[in-house]
This record gives C-alpha cells, sequence and structure tokens, in this order.
C-alpha cells in the first residue's frame, strides 16, 4: 500500500502552518489526520496524486477549514493553564515562607482602604502591575517571535504561559466591583477587597514567575510529543 | 442519512465509550470506528472531533501519549481514571434520556 513520505509529511507540515496553524502540538496531530485520509484515498486508488488527495481530506474539515480546531484548543489550554494556577496556588499556600507576605499584604491592603485615600494608593500599585505586566509580554512575545523564525517548534500551551493566560485583564477586577458595589468604606467591602488584591498578587506571582520557570517541566508533561524532537 | 444535529449532545458520549472499549485511540480511528459501527449512517466530522477531545482532555478525562508511527508522530488518547468514572455516568445520562424520548414519543408502551 501506498505511504506518506518523510518528503510529503514535511509538506503536511508546511500545508498546516500555511493554513494559520502555528502550533507544533496541533500541527502535529492534523499531519497525522490528514496523511491517514490520504493513505486511506491511496488504498482505494494508488494512483491519484498527493496534492489532489490533501484537498480532499482537508474539505472534510468544512468552510472554516482548521481555524475552529485552533479555536478550541486554545480554549482547551487556557483551561488547562488555569487548572495549573489552581494547583500552584494551592502549594503556595501551603509553603510557611508564604504566610507572612499574604499576611501582611491583606492587612496593609485593608488598612489602607480604611483611609479615604488609600484606594489610589491600590490603584496605584496595580497600574505598575499592569505596565510591568505589559513590558513583560511585549519582550516574551518578541523572543517567540524570534524562536518561531528560527524554525524552532512553538508549543500552544507555551505561548499562553509566556503570555500569562491574559492574566493582565483581570488585574482590575477588585475595582470594579468596588464602583459596582458603591461601598467603599464599608467594613464587608474593604474586607473583600484586601481578599482580591492577596489574589490578584497571588495570581501574579504564579503567572509572572512560578510558571515561566517551570515551563519546561509543564511542556514535558503536557506534550509527550516533545521527547521526538 | 439521519439528521447529524441529533447526535451532536452525543458526541462526548459515544468518544468516551469507544475508548473504554480500547485501550488507546487516535483522531482519524476514532472517526473510522464510528463510520464501521454506524455502516456508515453516522459521520463525525473532523471539525467536531478534535475539539471534543481537546476538552476531554483539559478536562483530565483523557491522557496522552505519542508514538512515532512509519514516518510521523501519532497522538493517542486513553481515558483516564476520572474518564473511567465519567464514562459509566455519562452512559447512565444518555439512557435516561432515550428513556425519556421513548416515552414522549410513545415509542415505549410502559412508560407512563
Amino acid at each position: 500500500m501506498r505511504k506518506v513520505s518523510e518528503k510529503e509529511v514535511a509538506a503536511l507540515y508546511q500545508f498546516t502552518r500555511a493554513h494559520y496553524v502555528e502550533y507544533y502540538d496541533v500541527q502535529t496531530e492534523l499531519v497525522d489526520h490528514l496523511a491517514n485520509g490520504i493513505e486511506a484515498q491511496w488504498t482505494e486508488n494508488p494512483e491519484i496524486p498527493f496534492e489532489k488527495a490533501l484537498q480532499k481530506e482537508f474539505k472534510k474539515f468544512g468552510v472554516f477549514g482548521f481555524s475552529e480546531v485552533m479555536g478550541k484548543r486554545q480554549r482547551a489550554m487556557e483551561k488547562k493553564y488555569w487548572k495549573f494556577i489552581w494547583k500552584e496556588s494551592k502549594s503556595i499556600i501551603r509553603e510557611p515562607k508564604m504566610a507572612l507576605p499574604i499576611i501582611f499584604l491583606f492587612g496593609g491592603s485593608y488598612f489602607l482602604l480604611t483611609f479615604q485615600e488609600g484606594i489610589y494608593g491600590l490603584m496605584a500599585l496595580v497600574v505598575l502591575l499592569f505596565v510591568f505586566s505589559i513590558i513583560y509580554m511585549t519582550k516574551k512575545s518578541a523572543a517567540l517571535k524570534r524562536k518561531k523564525k528560527s524554525g524552532v517548534k512553538i508549543y500552544l500551551l507555551e505561548t499562553i504561559i509566556l503570555h500569562s493566560g491574559g492574566f493582565f485583564t483581570f488585574m482590575w477586577l477588585p475595582f470594579h466591583i468596588l464602583n459596582i458595589s458603591e461601598a467603599s468604606g464599608n467594613f464587608y467591602v474593604n474586607l473583600l477587597m484586601a481578599f482580591l488584591i492577596v489574589i490578584i498578587a497571588l495570581t501574579s506571582y504564579i503567572c509572572f514567575n512560578r510558571l515561566p520557570k517551570k515551563k519546561d517541566e509543564i511542556l514535558k508533561k503536557v506534550h509527550p510529543e516533545m521527547k521526538f524532537s | 442519512m439521519p439528521d447529524s444535529n441529533l447526535y451532536k449532545g452525543s458526541l462526548t458520549t459515544i468518544v468516551l465509550k469507544l475508548l473504554s472499549g480500547n485501550d488507546k485511540m487516535y483522531g482519524y480511528e476514532i472517526t473510522q470506528k464510528v463510520k464501521e459501527l454506524t455502516k456508515g449512517k453516522l459521520k463525525i466530522t473532523e471539525g467536531a472531533l478534535y475539539p471534543a477531545l481537546h476538552k476531554l482532555e483539559a478536562e483530565g478525562l483523557l491522557d496522552v501519549e505519542v508514538l512515532k508511527v512509519n514516518n510521523r508522530l501519532r497522538k493517542y488518547y486513553k481515558l483516564t481514571e476520572k474518564g473511567t468514572k465519567e464514562t459509566a455516568s455519562k452512559l447512565n445520562e444518555l439512557e435516561e434520556f432515550m428513556e425519556t424520548l421513548r416515552g414522549i414519543l410513545n415509542l415505549n408502551p410502559k412508560f407512563g
């Protein structure tokens, strides 16, 4: 039976890249699927040219091509990323050395909120964090682009880790809640705000420090195909 | 061929059930197995299968294994322990649904 050759496998990778599938993990799965379909066509008729068989298989993905698979894969991986954050959060709060900074941050935030202008101080800190995250992501994006240009394989989860899963958009959550509640100065609202600020600080620490440091370990666990690279 | 919309809500259960009867399967194999079992009446589209597999993987119901087959890499899916439990629960749900449907459509004289 006619099989897809090594050269044709390379052409299939190129085909997925040309159809906006940037990530090696997604490409690999699609390449195998297309190759299986092409080989099935060759079982019926080995004379069908590779390119014609490929177009027939690609059509089966519908009018949107690979974009539906890509979009849903992105969402699934983001979900996985947030699971890693959750797991890391649980491990951090069990670390004795983290107890003091967490208590200090919670107490400090609550203390600041008891002052009328305290909220502006906290907002300034979040603005600083926001600016830092933008600079961080710009740098990481540039590094990823360079990596891609040099031909190194990029994984979807790797991109999500380096882009911090879009976490920077959640940084303003405590202030939105304050806006909605219109109850600044209220004991319970201040407690909730201090709690949310601790959550934001903890998540930032995980997104910008802990997970990027563990990136290779995480990728190896999620992507068994890495051992073949 | 029957309306494929009728099967849409059951795709996850179909995939889980197939995997429960096999040690591990890859995407293309799943599409072909469904085609074979339903004698071509049900065709799982590629655009629906992979998102479903990726979702189940992200939920921790499936584990993945990659092997080199011929001259390319092949990603296999297999049920995790959580996935095995979920399969049983999904199958029960589906059976209950079919029973209710039979009752509504008066296909089952025992119902009501």
